[in-house]
């Protein structure tokens, strides 16, 4: 193929569910600011309601930062809250629906911070290892200052909280203002938006260097009658509705792993207190969690059509949340399909969000990995020769690393489900049991196994969260390792030097709580939106 | 305590790998619950020359308790801000690998497109001169890294050329203070327990037996117990890097010791020469289908720059990799656990990653398979990686002047390593990943010293204006050029460092190669 074939691409079309077509939007105008590129940005799902709001990972920054915003207007635009920690409450068959308060000692709150610190070169679990098979248990929150903030309904930023103690926060967003933030963003550097459904897809095989056709998107003919010619296609429907219905790229189902395939979501008046957190719970058909707005609380139950029909969850569901409390949005249930395309990027066409996959929503939701996956495109960005060669660079990168980063993340939503499910027996639900005998990835596998062995985890490349944040999760969900790092038995390591240093983390960390303000008093004074609602 | 735990440790060799080993273990395990012997046999020679090394080694000595210098005076050592690499893009070109990154992102977009859109519009600025450690290293300057971030002097980090017989020396001193005890003899019986096959003990020829829980394999090439005792196997990969010989001679040093490692390439083969204080290090790497022992030693005398000081040292061996590192109760550490020619001087850094990781996953009695599994998969990541890097220093070549090169040229590559020259060559990306000891800057570095530069540049470039990058660029090249004019001569900070009476605290060690960018 000749040199003069290839070139910049010119025109990005992208089509899809409101929220992710304009983040996905927002990042590729602010990439091509200064080039004459043509986007334009079809919401075909209309006045979305899927989702009312969306808990993020500290990634959310870097997304921002990327983009230029600041983070107090955000944090007003999108009628957010901070989010500093995921709070698991009865996060055991046994105990779930089990909704009388005696088991706090299994509220855990789970920061993305690491806990606890190193002593005398090593790591934290193995001391608490050690000390817990000498009889001495401890409260694992207490060992992260952001997990300690949340559970005291406090915030600050990390340099107004003045140590050098690992501290991350996320956000708790409002989807549709987040989604119109996002498309004024874009539409401010040149990007076209347009509301219409997609009427029919049109492909074209293209002959590549091995002599084999391949299919690529030609256009996209709206309900409206326009037809969108365009060089690359980022499909952001629910459904994948090129990827999928018209590309046929086959799918990995997972729901062997990820067993809930509906989800229940509703928007109430704020009657939680503004807390720093997302509760999470599990279920006795899968599981819940809620979080805070400015607002108004988000309300989600997650569950498998197998065990509970659609009627039986929204009656279970008024009943437990909605009795005492006024509903802003109406209850919805959606369909999830958990697993992932086979191939994420296929021909000209880039699928993202729903039409990429699904992976439940435990710590990682859609909305991060649309963000994830755009900046990785940007990373990898292709040109016009993507028709040409069966190996064409930016595609074969990018399956590569999404296929990896979606095995990572199912990884950490499996465990979710695995660790509780272990201790399973006759008196939990049914869907309880079946977990217990599901067959759990093999690299989840060789996690549980080598933390229980000794407290480490397995290495493997692109995990979203860091082996610390896995350490924690698993501690937190109740692992324990069997063995602790041998050095911890040569002086000057000792179990009173261990707990000094403990006691000494531990204290720290409750004084700089402690003189923090409360995350209600903090969002009153730097990020309530000025104008009417 | 935990139940089980290991009380008896047996290291078998000793030279640079088997010293390593012993000083680690007693400097870090409690020898009041764990003891360490080591058998070790003057009838055995040892391999280690003249060595280079990583600036992760400093991390090492200092988790030991060394003080840098002392081990400077007491190896004879230089320092090493990289490798230059001569004649292997093509012949009478060359360029240096250094420990650190070359220029800066602009705009988030990585410097070297930068660079390739420069060399498109005919500026021929070689990428080394955006490298202070390069720029340096041809001036022969070092000094220690600047700690402050913003100094363009922070942007380097070092290692040492080293007498690795005077280093295993120097360790066993340090291991025998710490209680390690060493045995003279040569091992004529190893035990393995009838029931799990463990090894159990070892005989020597004075009819001693030396019992164990955990076995350190580090005989070297011939892997005592991992191979000749346990059948571990091995994967041989001389099809992608076919050099099976050395002949290793040192010389008189004629002039003042170069910051850095040369490694020339020769007809079948190459060439190091690694500079100590008092001599040079030289060695000839070859591969024995394109090139007889005769020549080979003939091509190593007339590339010395002086006198030969000692005898020449034939070596052979198969490049490879033990299929496990660690098994049963046994843990090859050094060459016992595969060869990699020392083209990046990784030798003694593979040592070191073998016993760090040993402590991190120290077993009790039964050595867990869950462990050993990890062990040897992280092990086996880093050889094949280790691996990929060296295979590019072949196969980025023009060279069509022998079979050798004709051979290397176009063979077929590991799994990967086409798809990443690919993705350079058509894009300028390079293939990023986190575990692993050399990372971009180090592929860069190769890829483009070695000719290979990318078709296309990423279009981003375009958005700055062109005036802006060259005035950029330029500023840089001058800064970089002026810090390094500045620096103290390599022989001045030597001496300085290794004077007994001047107290200098060299600046703090990690476990990176590039300084503060990594």
């Amino acid at each position: 193929m000749s040199e003069h074939d290839r070139g910049p691409i010119q025109n990005i079309c992208i089509l899809g569910k409101h929220l992710h077509v304009a983040s996905v939007a927002a990042a590729l105008s602010r990439k091509f600011m200064q080039q004459n590129i043509n986007i334009i940005a079809v919401n075909t799902e209309g006045n979305d309601k899927s989702v009312y709001g969306e808990a993020s990972l500290s990634a959310l920054h870097y997304f921002h930062r990327f983009l230029g915003l600041k983070e107090h207007q955000m944090m007003a635009v999108t009628s957010a809250t901070y989010k500093l920690a995921s709070q698991y409450k009865r996060w055991s068959c046994s105990e779930a629906n089990d909704t009388s308060e005696k088991n706090k000692h299994s509220s855990f709150y789970h920061s993305l911070s690491s806990y606890g610190s190193m002593i005398d070169s090593i790591a934290f679990v193995h001391h608490l290892t050690k000390l817990r098979q000498n009889n001495k248990n401890y409260d694992f929150t207490c060992f992260s200052l952001p997990a300690v903030m949340a559970r005291n309904g406090k915030f600050a930023k990390p340099e107004s909280a003045q140590s050098a103690l690992p501290y991350s926060y996320a956000m708790h967003i409002d989807a549709t203002s987040y989604a119109k933030g996002m498309q004024d963003y874009a539409t401010k550097l040149g990007v076209k938006f347009i509301s219409s459904n997609i009427d029919n897809v049109q492909l074209k095989y293209i002959e590549n260097n091995l002599g084999q056709p391949s299919a690529h998107v030609k256009q996209v003919t709206l309900s409206d009658g326009r037809q969108i010619k365009s060089e690359l296609f980022i499909d952001c429907t629910s459904d994948g509705e090129l990827i999928d219905k018209a590309l046929n790229v086959g799918f990995e189902d997972w729901s062997e792993y990820l067993p809930c395939d509906r989800f229940l979501t509703c928007k109430t008046e704020l009657d939680l207190q503004l807390q720093p957190s997302t509760n999470m719970n599990l279920h006795k058909n899968g599981w819940e969690r809620s979080f805070p707005l400015q607002n108004g609380t988000v309300k989600e139950f997650f569950y498998s059509s197998k065990y509970l029909s659609d009627d039986e969850a929204v009656k279970e569901f008024e009943v437990n949340h909605l009795k005492d409390t006024k509903i802003l949005s109406e209850c919805r249930i959606e369909k999830q399909r958990t697993g992932r395309r086979k191939q994420f990027f296929s021909g000209n066409c880039v699928s993202m969000g729903g039409a990429a996959g699904s992976l439940d929503r435990l710590a990682v939701s859609d909305f991060h990995l649309v963000q994830s996956a755009v900046l990785r495109l940007i990373d990898l960005f292709p040109d016009t020769s993507l028709g040409q060669f069966a190996d064409n660079f930016s595609r074969n990168e990018y399956n590569h690393l999404c296929t990896e980063e979606y095995a990572r993340i199912l990884d950490y939503h499996g465990a979710h489900f695995a660790i509780p499910a272990k201790e399973a027996d006759e008196s939990c639900s049914q869907f309880w049991q079946a977990q217990k005998t599901a067959i759990l990835p093999d690299s989840l596998v060789k996690k549980f196994n080598l933390f229980e062995a000794c407290g480490r985890i397995p290495f493997y490349e692109r995990e979203t969260f860091s082996s610390s944040t896995w350490v924690s999760l698993l501690l937190g969900l109740g692992m324990h390792p069997k063995s602790y790092d041998v050095l911890l038995d040569m002086p000057p390591a000792s179990n009173e030097r261990s707990i000094k240093a403990i006691n000494n983390i531990m204290n720290t960390i409750k004084d700089i709580s402690d003189r923090a303000p409360s995350h209600a008093q903090y969002l009153r004074q730097y990020c309530v939106r000025r104008n009417n609602r | 305590m935990q139940s089980n735990s290991i009380k008896k440790i047996v290291i078998v060799g000793g030279g640079t790998a088997g010293w390593m080993t012993a000083a680690a273990l007693s400097s870090l395990l409690d020898k009041t619950q764990v003891s360490i012997s080591l058998i070790e046999s003057e009838q055995i020679g040892t391999v280690g020359v003249g060595e280079a090394t990583l600036p992760h080694l400093r991390f090492f000595i200092k988790r030991l308790g060394i003080d840098e210098q002392e081990f400077m005076r007491r190896t004879n050592a230089t320092y090493k801000t990289g490798i230059e690499f001569i004649n292997w893009g093509q012949v009478g070109e060359s360029y240096l690998h250094p420990f650190g990154d070359f220029g800066q992102s602009i705009n988030s977009v990585d410097f070297h497109h930068y660079w390739v859109k420069q060399r498109q519009t005919g500026d021929k600025t070689d990428i080394g001169d955006y490298s202070l450690p390069v720029v340096a290293s041809k001036m022969g300057k070092f000094d220690y890294p600047s700690s402050d971030e913003q100094s363009i002097l922070s942007t380097f980090s070092y290692a040492f050329h080293l007498d690795a017989g005077l280093f295993a020396k120097f360790l066993r001193e340090y291991s025998e203070e710490k209680g390690v005890v060493r045995t003279e003899g040569l091992i004529k019986h190893v035990k393995q327990d009838d029931k799990t096959a463990f090894i159990s003990s070892v005989t020597l020829d004075s009819g001693q037996s030396i019992e164990g829980d955990l076995f350190i394999d580090c005989s070297g090439f011939r892997g005592l117990l991992i191979e000749q005792t346990l059948k571990t196997g091995y994967d041989d990969w001389r099809h992608w890097l076919p050099c099976d010989r050395a002949i290793a001679i040192p010389c008189e040093t004629m002039s003042a010791p170069l910051p850095y490692t040369k490694a020339t390439a020769r007809d079948a083969g190459w060439q190091w020469r690694i500079p100590l204080q008092n001599r040079v290090g030289n060695g000839h790497i070859y591969s024995s289908s394109y090139m007889d022992d005769t020549t080979a030693l003939d091509v190593l005398l007339q590339g010395l720059d002086a006198k030969p000081t000692g005898d020449p040292n034939f070596l052979r061996f198969t490049t490879g990799r033990r299929k496990k590192a660690w098994n049963k109760n046994c843990v090859a550490i050094g060459l016992s656990g595969g060869f990699l020619e020392p083209l990046e001087s990784t030798s003694i850094h593979l040592i070191q990653l073998g016993i760090m990781k040993l402590l991190e996953f120290f077993p009790d009695k039964h050595c867990d398979e869950i462990k050993s599994a990890e062990y040897n998969r992280m092990m086996s990541l880093e050889f094949e990686r280790l691996r990929d890097f060296l295979v590019l220093h072949y196969h980025a070549t023009r060279r069509n002047d022998t079979d050798f090169w004709n051979y290397v040229r176009t063979m077929s590559l590991p799994d990967g390593l086409e798809h990443k020259m690919e993705l350079f060559k058509e894009r300028g990306h390079v293939v990023q990943y986190t575990e692993g000891l050399f990372l971009k800057a180090s592929w860069l570095a190769v890829y483009l010293g070695q000719g290979v530069i990318p078709t296309h540049y990423d279009y981003n470039v375009d958005a700055q204006p062109q005036a802006k990058v060259e005035n950029f660029l330029k500023q840089l090249k001058g800064n970089i050029s002026d810090a390094a004019a500045g620096m103290n001569d390599h022989a001045i900070s030597l001496a300085n460092h290794c004077d007994i009476n001047v107290n200098q605290t060299p600046p703090p060690a990690s476990m990176s190669l590039y300084g503060r960018d990594a």
